[in-house]
């Protein structure tokens, strides 16, 4: 069988051999119109048609959404100097596309036959552009000639992770009314200089802040250049009366379609604070030499944790005595307050007048301590009984005149 | 106890039968009155009582008006009275030095003249009881003496309201006029000694050189007594045990308080300057806790009570000696 198959394609070949020397005309115009097919604009570069070239040294180009991308073109011609039209002839949609020469937006080019013309194409990547090859064909026309050249932008999946924003402390511990700081890297790994807005997603009533490293300003987005990295520090302020326990933050730089992230923890450790007052503010208090008199206090946890085990104590003077009711209050959640009874006993021996005395709340982890202002007041018993002494004088000038008068 | 009542309710209609109409104690009362206003002695006495103490309190608010804004501003009206200027002394230094003078003034011849001018059995033969007379003679005396010292007080006040143009506060109206009420006792004590010595001397000077005796005696030697005693009793070196120098100033402190002076002088102070808590020794331990204030009225005259007790229990109880002693009295015309 192999012998057959050798035996058609030799039959073929004699066969190619023999039409070319009996019909030499056909075989060309075969030729012909193969290499007219392959060097159609709809392939490949223009060829030069007419004396006209339309080229670039790179007509694929690989680019991200949001990017603009430029097409150095150069235009030769070999003919006569003309003026030439630029035209795009095809173009995906949305796509913005320009002609841009010194500087401005052009339209047409002079193609001298001395040196070559260069016109930038400038493609703007639509940010919601997909991946995949896009292709162009941008056209020159002169009066006499006219050359087309086909032109790609390839936009490949995002490669996420290719800018990156580091943080060698990702974790911060303090109290409610700490403004945690963080330092965050953020480098460009891209090609391009990029703009970064810079945003976080923090709980509510949280503030965040980003400035740069050693700077002083408050920034939203900031600029950087390929290669290139930014210290940012980030400032943290959980709102007031934040409980206890731990905050994620993440922040994010975004660029078009590329981000970059990290997530900051905030670890907020309960802070204790106890505050001792009375319902009314008034720290006065009246109290009789020798006698009980109550006082009501409000005994308020305005720290972020709970507090256990609050006992109460009292700084007086020598001979003054202080009891609590209920004597010690064993949960006061963070934010609660309770209402405890002072019972302030002057000295019997105490001289009338105002006193300070120092109330306390304590628990294991905080105090809160109130002074008051104590007005002492002494007892009217001796006052009765000097009413009585005149009364019995009275009575003897009484008997006086009784037994020695009218004589 | 029903027992003890009827006796007061009888003894009450007594007394009003008895004292308020019969009309020989008003008839004493006009003319002792009268006589005591129109008597050059007590013009002279009032006008040097008047002029020390509004000199007194003119330089003091001079000096308070100097001293304006410095210092806190509480009591200001009061301390027109307590604060002493310059070279002169406070005005109720000189009411206490001088006010007894005035009692003493009325009453030291208020027996003895009678009995010397031939007057009093005279008087005795009018259809009036005895008692009359006296209780008629204390009381012009008290009246006399009351309108003198509310007179200079108000004087003193209006010109305080004049001179500084700070208001009294109500507390500051009351603690003025309870100190006018007090100084009226310490003066009617005074009174009824003199009277008591007009009934004792026979002659006016000597019960007049009397008087003046024991107002001097307690006015400045009783202090110095009681200190003297209380040396002498619990003697007290540079290193004495603090319960002896407690004991010392104690019974310094009791024994010149045994003279109406320190009472009266004790209860002004405390009634016209209420930051003074205490009168007398006080322990450290006391004072601990304790913050400067000021007391107010109630607890001031809580303070004082003792002393207003002891005023007016030894003004009664003298008077109703020179009674006893009046009524007792072998009174014949000669």
């Amino acid at each position: 069988m192999p012998w057959s198959s050798i035996k058609v394609a030799l039959f073929i070949l004699d066969g190619g051999i023999a039409l070319l020397r009996q019909r030499p005309w056909l075989v060309l115009m075969t030729l012909l119109f193969t290499l007219a097919l392959s060097f159609s604009p709809f392939v490949g570069p223009a060829r030069a048609n007419n004396g006209l070239l339309l080229s670039t040294a790179f007509p694929g180009i690989e680019a991200q959404p949001g990017e603009t991308v430029t097409f150095p073109l150069e235009l030769r011609n070999s003919g006569v100097p003309q003026k030439v039209d630029l035209k795009v002839v095809s173009a995906p949609k949305e796509w913005q596309t320009v002609f841009k020469g010194g500087g401005m937006i052009v339209t047409q080019a002079f193609a001298g036959n001395d040196k070559p013309a260069s016109v930038d194409f400038q493609v703007e990547v639509p940010e919601t552009a997909r991946p995949g090859s896009y292709n162009f064909v941008v056209q020159a026309a002169g009066p006499g000639a006219t050359s087309r050249l086909g032109l790609q932008v390839v936009i490949k999946e995002v490669a996420t992770g290719s800018d990156k924003m580091t943080t060698d402390y990702p974790v911060l511990s303090g109290t409610s009314s700490t403004s945690f700081q963080f330092r965050v890297d953020l480098t460009n790994n891209g090609a391009q200089e990029r703009s970064y807005s810079l945003a976080a997603q923090a709980p509510p009533g949280w503030q965040v802040t980003f400035s740069p490293a050693y700077d002083s300003k408050q920034i939203a987005s900031l600029s950087l250049k390929p290669g290139k990295s930014q210290g940012l520090d980030v400032t943290v302020k959980p709102p007031q009366g934040v409980k206890a326990g731990t905050y994620n933050i993440p922040i994010q730089a975004t660029s078009g379609s590329s981000k970059a992230g990290v997530v900051l923890k905030v670890n907020i450790t309960g802070n204790y604070s106890l505050e001792l007052t009375t319902p009314s503010g008034r720290l006065n208090a009246d109290a009789i030499a020798g006698r009980e008199s109550p006082v009501t206090l409000v005994v308020k946890n305005t720290g972020s944790a709970d507090l256990a085990n609050i006992t109460f104590a009292a700084s007086a003077a020598t001979g003054w005595a202080v009891t609590f009711k209920p004597e010690k209050i064993d949960l006061l959640p963070a934010g609660a307050s309770q209402q405890v009874t002072a019972f302030i006993k002057p000295s019997p021996k105490a001289i009338a007048g105002d006193y300070v005395v120092s109330l306390s709340a304590n628990a294991q982890e905080t105090s809160g301590s109130a002074d008051f202002r104590v007005s002492v007041r002494t007892s009217t018993l001796w006052g009765l009984v000097g009413v009585i002494l005149v009364l019995i004088v009275i009575g003897a000038v009484g008997w006086t005149f009784r037994k020695y008068g009218r004589r | 106890m029903g027992r003890w009542q009827d006796r007061v309710k009888e003894w009450l209609v007594w007394w009003r039968q008895q004292e308020w109409f019969s009309g020989g104690l008003k008839t004493v009362f006009q003319k002792e009155l009268a006589d005591n206003l129109s008597s050059t002695r007590f013009t002279i006495l009032v006008f040097l009582v008047a002029v020390a103490g509004v000199g007194a309190f003119y330089v003091a608010a001079q000096s308070i008006r100097q001293a304006a804004g410095e210092g806190d501003p509480q009591f200001v009206f009061l301390r027109l009275f307590t604060t002493s200027g310059g070279s002169l002394p406070p005005f109720i230094t000189f009411i206490s030095f001088l006010g007894p003078l005035l009692g003493l003034a009325l009453g030291f011849d208020a027996i003895n003249g009678e009995h010397n001018k031939r007057t009093l059995s005279r008087l005795l033969a009018q259809p009036i009881y005895r008692d009359d007379v006296i209780n008629g003679k204390f009381l012009a005396g008290l009246v006399v003496l009351a309108v003198v010292i509310l007179a200079l007080g108000f004087l003193v006040a209006g010109l305080g309201l004049l001179l500084i143009g700070v208001p009294p506060t109500g507390e500051e109206i009351g603690r003025l006029f309870i100190y006018l009420l007090v100084t009226i006792i310490y003066v009617a004590f005074w009174l009824s000694v003199s009277l008591l010595f007009s009934l004792l001397f026979r002659q006016t000077a000597t019960s007049a050189l009397a008087g003046i005796a024991v107002w001097l005696f307690f006015a400045l030697f009783a202090g110095m007594l009681a200190g003297l005693i209380a040396d002498g009793l619990f003697p007290v070196s540079e290193d004495a045990a603090p319960a002896r120098i407690l004991h010392n100033a104690t019974l310094k402190q009791d024994l010149s308080r045994l003279s109406p002076t320190t009472l009266y002088d004790e209860a002004t102070v405390t009634l016209l300057n209420p930051g003074v808590r205490t009168l007398g020794p006080v322990l450290v331990q006391q004072l601990e806790g304790a913050i400067p204030g000021s007391l107010p009225l109630d607890q001031s005259l809580l303070l004082i009570w003792p002393h207003l007790v002891g005023l007016i229990a030894a003004t009664m109880l003298i008077f109703a000696l020179a009674y006893y002693f009046f009524m007792r009295q072998e009174i014949r015309a000669g």
